[in-house]
């Protein structure tokens, strides 16, 4: 079976002042339809790049190589112009953006937000728009919807300004959401009914889900597989179940520790040691080296390549190479 | 909204008697009184001179003199003017439309040709386009008012002969033309001195719409927007440019004093009978109640200027009104 989407190689990188930034290095999943990705990892892993990459939401300075391929539903992307394109957005891929105070125009209603996307893809009257956008707010639990069918985004707390980008992202019935970090900057307690909302949603309209975290404690309720991703690569993907039970790279062990717990009194959560470097200068070797817990002599120097340890379980990490004599150098 | 516009109505008063206040004792301070003129002729004797001053009240002392202005003022009274031997307020009032036109014709050559050019370099930043407008709207940017003035003056009025150079109408043939050809007289006697206001305004308003669409075209919601796959003329003016125009809003209400500024060096070159040669010919004889009555009669101008911005920014920002 052909997957929903096929995203091979993807390869983005920056030009900035401080030199040449490879924020996403030859990254390759697929999502079913259906399904639910998750990707997980820390602040500058080219998570938000390679979201937006995918509907080609980049700005101009962003180069994508030539040899990278996303292929939703049989059509390369990257090989649509500006009609086709935008026949694609919003109406069979959309989006949720980490930040739903910026990411709604202030200066529109939440209701012409919502029907300006229906128009963009439908032909449908007014009217007709104007109840769908009502019915959709109603859909993500908004109380007394068509109210606040005119209410303007600073109106509205957090939580509910997420509820209206999730309804608006609905309008046209996606086949696929993107969710980049939907919840990262809401409430705690908002999380939770934003991430069942997804989840609910998700089952109830059969849409595939690409949902990108830092946190893999989001993915663990709703993802089928995850993407850990560090340095702009992939480093580990497996079943949800799989990854949780049997974590192979120490950057996803490092992540599972970091899980906040409530069974376990901790004084503070167990953060990973290091930061994240600039996408302009990742480390030779295994990008994840400086601040591995189990580094080898040879990750310094030797990229690892990716270790297939089952059939749908990957790690790029020297310490799956089970090859003769791979631990005695 | 009626609450926010009857507490800058009162705001607009108090600066109003501020003004009047201070340019009272500037001018009083400067020497020489309006009586100067007429009375250093050696033809007139002193008893004349000082029965002129005992007419005009100039005697009494200061504090009293202008206990009586500010008075008058509460009334509506501007005072009288020493050297058009008529009231300040007629003598304002006959010259006050034609700044205001000036001024208006600037403001919207400013904004009609400042906004969408430098949106357009917004939009296609570091284009050929871009780099050309930005080198034409700072040259006529760094130019002096008054010069640009005369550069037009010689070579649109003089030189080709198409336009007239000075005054607002024909003083010959105007009253005698149809009603048509009356405000053809008018329109071409402000096209010069409107274009010479206008293009330094515009040079500023483009500079600072440029900057202004670069900001816009990052925001997140204009992301969001392409997102949903809206067309990119959607994308441009109902997200991008209505978030753009905001700031420059802001700038229309800071520029007007500017542009009334430049309207008086502008009525000056082009000979234009407002409220310009008005100020300057009053301080020069000093004549006091009219250089007040100006001071009085711009700043609110201004402050209804400001006024004006506020209201529009109310308009197209739903943030700045009370949540419902
Ligand atoms: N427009 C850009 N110009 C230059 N570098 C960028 C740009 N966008 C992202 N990057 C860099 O790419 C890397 C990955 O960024 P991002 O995808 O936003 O990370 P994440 O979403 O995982 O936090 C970071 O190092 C970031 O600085
Ligand atoms: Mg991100």
């Amino acid at each position: 079976m052909t997957p929903l989407l096929d995203v091979r190689d993807l390869t983005v990188e920056f030009d900035t002042a401080d030199g040449h930034a490879l924020a996403v290095d030859r990254v390759s999943f697929h999502i079913a339809a259906g399904e639910t990705l998750g990707i997980v990892g820390e602040s500058g892993c080219g998570k938000t790049v390679t979201a937006l990459s995918i509907l080609r939401l980049l700005d101009d300075e962003a180069v994508t190589s030539p040899s990278s391929a996303i292929v939703f539903d049989g059509t390369d992307i990257r090989r649509l112009d500006g009609e086709a394109l935008r026949a694609v957005r919003g109406a069979k891929i959309a989006m949720v953006f980490q930040e739903p105070g910026t990411s709604l125009n202030p200066v529109l209603t939440i209701g012409s937000q919502i029907t300006e996307a229906l128009h963009a893809h439908r032909t449908i009257d007014t009217g007709a728009a104007r109840a769908r956008a009502i019915a959709l707010l109603d859909l993500v639990g908004i109380p007394d919807a068509a109210s606040r069918f005119t209410a303007y985004p600073h109106q509205l707390s957090g939580g509910m300004q997420q509820r209206v980008m999730i309804a608006m992202a609905l309008s046209c019935e996606p086949q696929l959401l993107i969710a980049d970090e939907p919840t990262t900057a809401l409430d705690v307690t908002i999380q939770a009914q934003i991430l069942e909302l997804l989840q609910a949603l998700k089952g109830r309209l059969g849409m595939a889900m690409l949902l990108i975290t830092h946190d893999l404690g989001v993915v663990a309720g709703s993802a089928d597989r995850v993407a850990v991703m560090y340095g702009g690569q992939i480093v580990e993907q497996a079943a949800t179940r799989e990854l949780f039970r049997n974590p192979q790279h120490p950057y996803t062990r490092a992540l599972l520790d970091a899980i906040p717990r409530l069974d376990v009194v901790t004084p503070r959560l167990p953060a990973i040691a290091g930061a994240v470097p600039p996408a302009t200068a990742w480390p030779a070797g295994c990008r994840f080296h400086p601040r591995c817990s189990q580094v080898l002599d040879r990750c310094s120097t030797d990229v690892p390549p990716t270790f297939v340890l089952a059939p749908s379980h990957f790690s790029r990490c020297w310490l799956a190479d089970t090859s003769p004599g791979s631990r005695d150098g | 909204m009626a609450r926010f516009v009857a507490i800058r109505l009162a705001q607009a008063i108090a600066i109003v008697f501020l003004v009047a206040s201070l340019t009272f004792i500037l001018i009083h301070i400067a020497p020489g009184d309006p009586t100067r003129s007429l009375t250093e002729a050696p033809s007139v004797p002193p008893d004349v001179r000082a029965q002129l001053r005992t007419n005009f009240g100039l005697d009494r002392p200061l504090l009293e003199q202008y206990a009586r202005y500010i008075g008058n003022l509460a009334t509506g009274d501007l005072g009288y003017s020493f050297a058009e031997h008529r009231g300040v307020g007629a003598a304002i009032l006959e010259r006050v439309p034609n700044t205001l036109l000036l001024t208006v014709a600037g403001v919207l050559i400013a904004f009609g040709l400042g906004v969408p050019i430098g949106a357009l370099q917004g939009w296609r930043a570091g284009s050929k386009t871009d780099h050309t407008l930005t080198v034409t709207s700072l040259f006529f940017y760094s130019l002096p008012v008054f010069w640009l003035g005369i550069m037009l003056q010689l070579g649109l009025g003089l030189g080709i002969g198409i336009l007239p150079v000075s005054g607002a109408i024909d003083p010959v043939t105007h009253d005698s033309l149809p009603w048509i050809g009356r405000v053809w007289d008018r329109l071409a006697h402000l096209l010069l001195p409107a274009i010479t206001l206008g293009l330094v305004g515009a040079a500023a308003f483009a500079r600072f719409q440029r900057s202004a669409t670069l900001d816009a075209v990052l925001q997140d919601f204009v992301r969001t927007a392409r997102g949903k796959g809206l067309a990119e003329r959607v994308i441009l003016f109902r997200h991008t440019l209505r978030a753009a125009l905001l700031p420059t809003i802001t700038l229309f209400g800071l520029t007007f004093p500017i542009l009334l500024s430049g309207a008086v060096l502008v009525e000056t070159v082009f000979s234009w009978p407002g409220m310009g040669r008005l100020i300057v010919d009053s301080i020069a004889s000093r004549d006091y109640y009219v250089v007040i009555g100006t001071a009085i009669v711009s700043a609110s101008m201004v402050v209804l200027g400001n006024l004006l911005a506020d209201v529009l920014y109310w308009v197209a920002d739903p943030r700045t009104r009370p949540s419902a």
